[in-house]
């Protein structure tokens, strides 16, 4: 017997019938295959929803449909003519109380990631592109037309292709992360990896046959996506690196994704995803501590990225607590130290304590470290010791 | 074996839906699939009052009503069925292949992989279920993903409703609609994979 599953699931999921129901629902979906996947599907839902790397996901903005994009734009051309016909009538003058509300209701400062912008700026290495650590890996090509053709996606899984005389091949190999001494999980036992190359491996293998499934540790994993997402974001394909960063996030333990959560969040603000960026950053320093816990270095570039995204949201007061909490972290490199004290001179500015902004870039200008991260605190120091201040 | 005796005999519907499912997941062996995960389901005692509860063919008058939803039982029975069937092709193929090459290992049960411990089976469940989820979310709508993001905020759907200016039957109608595209993926996962792809359309059906 068929369901007609448009009202029943809704009403189902929604108003959550009683017992007694449910079971006649339950006898029902033993009827109806279409039920019970629906079934199935709904109880996969509310299951996902407690992983924080499935709410993570569930965050990112959907895709907006093409009549979607083109009622938006339809929309923006009608605001723009009122707007050039509101501009170019006259109008009277408004009053100061209004005047006021609008000065209020805007942030005074805004900060960029620009140097060149002449307002403060901000010092965020994690929201810059940057190559993951590690092995070399070559996952991309130059082809005939010129065009960037870049190697499979790194596999959680593959098998064994041919066994002889107690070494075994597989169709995995250092695009999947895979190293010398690497252990492969098979159903009987492990594969220790002797040699790899660039698609298969081969390594000693104690039981097993050949076509046997052959299980890519989640560490070792995750490690070829995250040089993978990099690779793409490269070649220029960010978008790519999001997609496969995104599905990725179920992989492991969120402790285990937690880096590929800030990769994704970095990659989110440069497509200009800005809140989906803040969303990931969020999710990531909100399990800093789920263990394994972070290393401090990498808490405090997690909290200072968060910290940098809600100043370029203009929303100094969101930025105190992950900013502080940046600066609490001992041990952790002097150029990340001068981006943290950096961005709380930005945060002092902004709150207009720009005597606390003052020592704030001095200390980050007196850190032992790069040039840029150098002259960009000194250029803000230079910037608030220029300005005209109430 | 009494235990399964019994069970065939107290869960007969269930047990034939499973086997169907089983089927359809490419199960060379359908029946003992379903018996077995039916036999996980019952050791369970998280799932056991569920089955129990909404699946006996008998339900007694005074039968206490379970901690799990409906679609919360139903979720796991999936799972374990997706596990019980990959597991059985793991062992199919390693007697095959090992016959031919371990030449003097008589020792057969030593080749079948051990059973997973509860909550190893529990994480390989609960990886199955987010990866229908993962799978699906491109092509979910964006009221569907407000709806869901709000539910992973803790929200109820009578707060989603208000929060969104729509009333409930509005919310129930997006997720009717997610939860069809859900289902699809669903139904998709429960198709044979790898050498069991294979096999030709309707030799699995229902």
């Amino acid at each position: 017997m068929k369901t007609d599953l448009d009202r029943p699931m809704g009403e189902y999921a929604t108003r959550e019938p009683s017992p007694a129901a449910a079971r006649g629902i339950a006898q029902q979906a033993l009827e109806d295959a279409d039920l019970f996947d629906a079934l199935v599907a709904q109880g996969a839902v509310e299951a996902s929803l407690k992983n924080p790397a499935v709410r993570a996901a569930v965050s990112v903005p959907a895709r907006r449909k093409p009549w979607a994009l083109a009622f938006y734009a339809a929309a923006a051309a009608a605001v723009l003519v009122a707007l050039f016909w509101w501009r170019s009538s006259p109008k009277p003058i408004p009053a100061p109380s209004e005047q006021a509300r609008v000065v209020v209701s805007k942030p005074a400062i805004i900060p960029s990631l620009d140097a060149a912008s002449g307002r403060p700026v901000l010092l965020a290495s994690e929201l810059r592109l940057t190559r993951s650590s590690g092995a070399p890996v070559f996952r991309g090509v130059t082809g005939i037309t010129g065009a960037n053709m870049l190697s499979r996606e790194p596999q959680a899984g593959g098998m064994i292709t041919a066994l002889e005389d107690g070494e075994a091949t597989v169709n995995l190999g250092s695009l999947d992360g895979l190293t010398k001494g690497t252990e492969l999980a098979t159903p009987t036992g492990t594969i220790v990896v002797t040699t790899v190359f660039r698609d298969h491996a081969r390594g000693t293998i104690t039981s097993g046959a050949v076509r046997d499934a052959v299980q890519v540790p989640v560490a070792t994993h995750l490690a070829a996506v995250l040089h993978e997402v990099d690779a793409l974001a490269f070649a220029g394909d960010v978008s790519a690196a999001r997609e496969l960063a995104r599905k990725t996030l179920s992989a492991g333990s969120f402790a285990e994704t937690r880096m590929l959560l800030e990769r994704l969040a970095a990659l989110d603000y440069q497509a200009g995803a800005i809140d989906a960026a803040r969303e990931h950053f969020e999710a990531a320093a909100n399990n800093l501590f789920a263990p394994p816990a972070a290393s401090p270095s990498e808490q405090a570039a997690t909290l200072n990225s968060l910290g940098a995204l809600y100043l370029l949201a203009g929303e100094p007061e969101s930025a105190v607590k992950p900013l502080n909490q940046a600066a609490a972290q001992t041990g952790i490199h002097s150029d990340l130290r001068a981006q943290i004290l950096n961005n709380l001179g930005v945060l002092a500015e902004m709150r207009g304590d720009f005597a606390g902004a003052q020592a704030d870039y001095r200390g980050a200008s007196a850190e032992k470290t790069s040039l840029r991260e150098h002259n960009i605190a000194q250029a803000n120091l230079a910037r608030i010791s220029n300005s005209k201040r109430p | 074996m009494s235990e399964t005796r019994d069970a065939t005999s107290d869960f007969r519907r269930l047990l034939n839906t499973l086997g169907s499912r089983a089927r359809r997941m490419g199960s060379r062996d359908p029946e003992s699939a379903a018996q077995e995960a039916l036999k996980r389901s019952l050791e369970n005692p998280l799932s056991q009052p569920a089955v129990e509860y909404y699946f006996s063919d008998e339900l007694a008058q005074d039968a206490t009503p379970p901690a799990w939803p409906l679609d919360q039982l139903m979720a796991w029975l999936h799972g374990v069925l997706h596990f019980v069937v990959l597991e059985e092709h793991n062992r199919v193929s390693n007697r095959r292949e090992l016959s031919g090459w371990m030449r003097g290992a008589d020792d057969r049960s030593s080749l079948d992989p051990p059973d997973p411990a509860p909550g190893q089976l529990d994480a390989l469940i609960q990886r199955e279920l987010q990866q229908i989820v993962i799978d699906c979310l491109p092509t979910l709508d964006a009221d569907y993903r407000r709806v869901l993001k709000m539910r992973a905020d803790g929200l109820k759907y009578g707060d989603i409703a208000q929060r969104l200016g729509v009333s409930e039957n509005t919310v129930a109608t997006w997720v009717s609609r997610g939860i069809r595209t859900l289902a699809r993926t669903v139904r998709r996962r429960t198709r044979p994979r790898g050498t069991l792809a294979a096999m030709p359309e309707g030799q699995g059906g229902d």
